[in-house]
């Protein structure tokens, strides 16, 4: 039972009594100073709480917003990939149908007519799945006509330790010499233009540019060394190996070794067409290819093996989905160098 | 004796009342934003994982197509036993890659960092057969593909040892013994395009 006591001259017991008189007031209506001091800390905290999470509400709903806003670009590649697939089945339509040693350029150019025709549907074929529409085409009269030139390192009969892979040559791709490192002139960059394994590329102003391909007499390393007309080559690159190892001239490659420079500085400084041939063949046992684009005509004479091939392709190329359209016409060479 | 005015405080318990569902909701919501997300659970960070591990995937394709690495790991077949195991069971391999470049590219990119994969060939006049080179599971909801064709010619060798001087045309007319996965489905140098698809989710 609490004691209360009436008549408080002033309405305010905190001032006017003593202890026990705060726990009276003249009315009972009033706050007392306790419960005021609870109120303010309670309003205080309830304030503070209501800031807070409105802070964290704010962010969440930032972030979400954020990252709802943001693109999913899976399918923003897709145009690229379907040229990047049509490029690579021509380019491989192209030299296995100049590998198959086709008559005739015109067998040729046709089987890589019917080839795109194939590619064409296939595409179309994957490409429905995913909703694009595709369309690949290409005609004679957009191919450029050339020869696969093959051979053994070797002079083929010519007499000498020189053979003519190809004359008047325009443009080449896929030149490719794969040698057996053992069989290979072991030698140095001031002996190499004496000694080591070449091809040659010499234009109608008798300009030539070297690559030489021999081992090393210091390391063992297969090297590549790049010479202007006849003179001391440099070292372009080198790499350990056995066996067979391909050394990809418009690749810029030795083996998996990369070789940069290796057709930019040799044949990309050289001036109009040029003849390509090989020469010290017996300081190197092996194999060539390439496939060259003649100057005039439509095929190159050379001391080896010469078919009819197909050098190029222009496709064109459309692909269509709901948001895109994309429609271009590409220059199909596998292997062709930049430069 | 009077009685206590109760009437006084209905103020403040409102007010603590407010508090204290205030306080609650600001525990729920702070135990929700700070549960970790992992890579399986459905939000939307989740989403940022499968575009990147498809573009790891695409990126992985189209490198390893770049340098022959895709190929040769396709040609990998063993055309008498029919499988790609060699003489193992089963035909296709299931904790990794395959033992050449490619599985290498893909135990480097996916499996070191727990993240599972299938691999399968597509092959067919309409792409219909299908061949598995690996397979580690069923894939589960999360799962994101990538895919690219590789074109095959008929003069193409096969990589798997003892099969160097095998050509797929040699196969297919039966000059060697055996058979490929694939039958030669276009014409003339090409022999078929096999489209190569990865499947990639996290463990």
């Amino acid at each position: 039972m609490a004691a209360v006591t009436d008549g408080s001259p002033d309405g305010d017991g905190s001032r006017g009594g003593g202890p026990r008189k705060v726990d009276s007031s003249s009315d009972g209506r009033r706050f007392r100073d306790a419960d005021r001091g609870q109120m303010l800390l309670v309003a205080g905290l309830v304030v503070a709480v209501a800031l807070v999470a409105l802070v964290v509400l704010l962010n969440a709903s930032i972030y979400s917003e954020n990252v709802a806003t943001r693109g999913i670009e899976a399918a923003d590649g897709e145009a690229l990939e379907v040229r990047a697939a049509a490029v690579e089945g021509t380019g491989a339509l192209i030299d296995g149908t100049n590998r198959n040693r086709l008559a005739d350029h015109g067998a040729a150019v046709t089987a890589v007519e019917d080839g795109v025709d194939g590619l064409d549907a296939y595409l179309a074929r994957a490409y429905a799945e995913r909703g694009g529409v595709t369309r690949v085409t290409t005609t004679a009269a957009s191919m450029r006509e050339g020869s696969y030139v093959t051979g053994a390192l070797t002079a083929n009969g010519t007499g000498g330790s020189n053979a003519t892979l190809a004359a008047d040559v325009d443009r080449t791709r896929g030149l490719v010499v794969d040698v057996d490192s053992a069989s290979l002139a072991s030698t140095n960059e001031s002996g190499a233009t004496a000694d080591a394994f070449r091809v040659e590329f010499a234009n109608d102003s008798a300009a030539t540019r070297e690559v030489y391909v021999y081992e090393s007499d210091d390391d063992g390393n297969v090297t590549v060394a790049v010479g202007e007309n006849g003179s001391a080559p440099t070292v372009v690159c080198s790499a350990s190996s056995t066996g067979l190892v391909a050394v990809d001239l418009t690749g810029n490659a030795l083996g998996n070794e990369r070789c940069p420079g290796l057709w930019a500085d040799s044949v990309g400084t050289l001036d109009g067409d040029y003849d390509v041939s090989i020469e010290r063949t017996d300081a190197a046992d092996g194999e060539a290819r390439l496939t060259v684009l003649p100057e005039s005509g439509d095929a190159v004479s050379s001391e080896h093996t010469a078919t009819p091939a197909v050098y190029d392709a222009a496709i064109d190329l459309s692909y269509r989905t709901a948001e895109l359209r994309f429609e271009t016409t590409v220059r199909v060479a596998p292997g062709e160098p930049d430069a | 004796m009077t009685v206590r005015p109760f009437g006084d405080r209905a103020q403040a318990h409102t007010l603590e009342a407010f508090a204290a569902a205030i306080l609650i909701l600001a525990g729920l919501t702070f135990a929700l934003q700070a549960t970790a997300v992992t890579p399986l659970s459905a939000s939307t960070s989740n989403q940022h994982l499968e575009n990147q591990q498809r573009a790891v995937a695409n990126d992985l394709l189209e490198t390893s197509a770049a340098n022959g690495d895709l190929q040769a790991a396709l040609l990998r077949w063993d055309p008498e036993d029919e499988t790609f195991t060699a003489s193992r069971s089963p035909s296709h391999f299931t904790g990794g890659g395959p033992p050449n470049a490619f599985g290498a590219a893909l135990n480097e990119s996916f499996g070191d960092r727990r993240i599972a994969f299938n691999v399968y060939v597509r092959h067919g006049p309409n792409n219909e057969g299908e061949t598995t080179l690996v397979s580690m599971g069923a894939p589960s909801d999360n799962a994101v593909t990538a895919s690219r064709t590789v074109v095959v010619t008929d003069d193409a060798n096969l990589t798997a040892p003892g099969y160097e001087n095998t050509t797929l045309a040699s196969l297919s007319n039966g000059t060697n013994e055996g058979e490929f996965y694939a039958a030669d489905a276009a014409a003339g140098a090409v022999y078929d395009r096999l489209e190569v698809r990865i499947v990639v989710w996290q463990l």
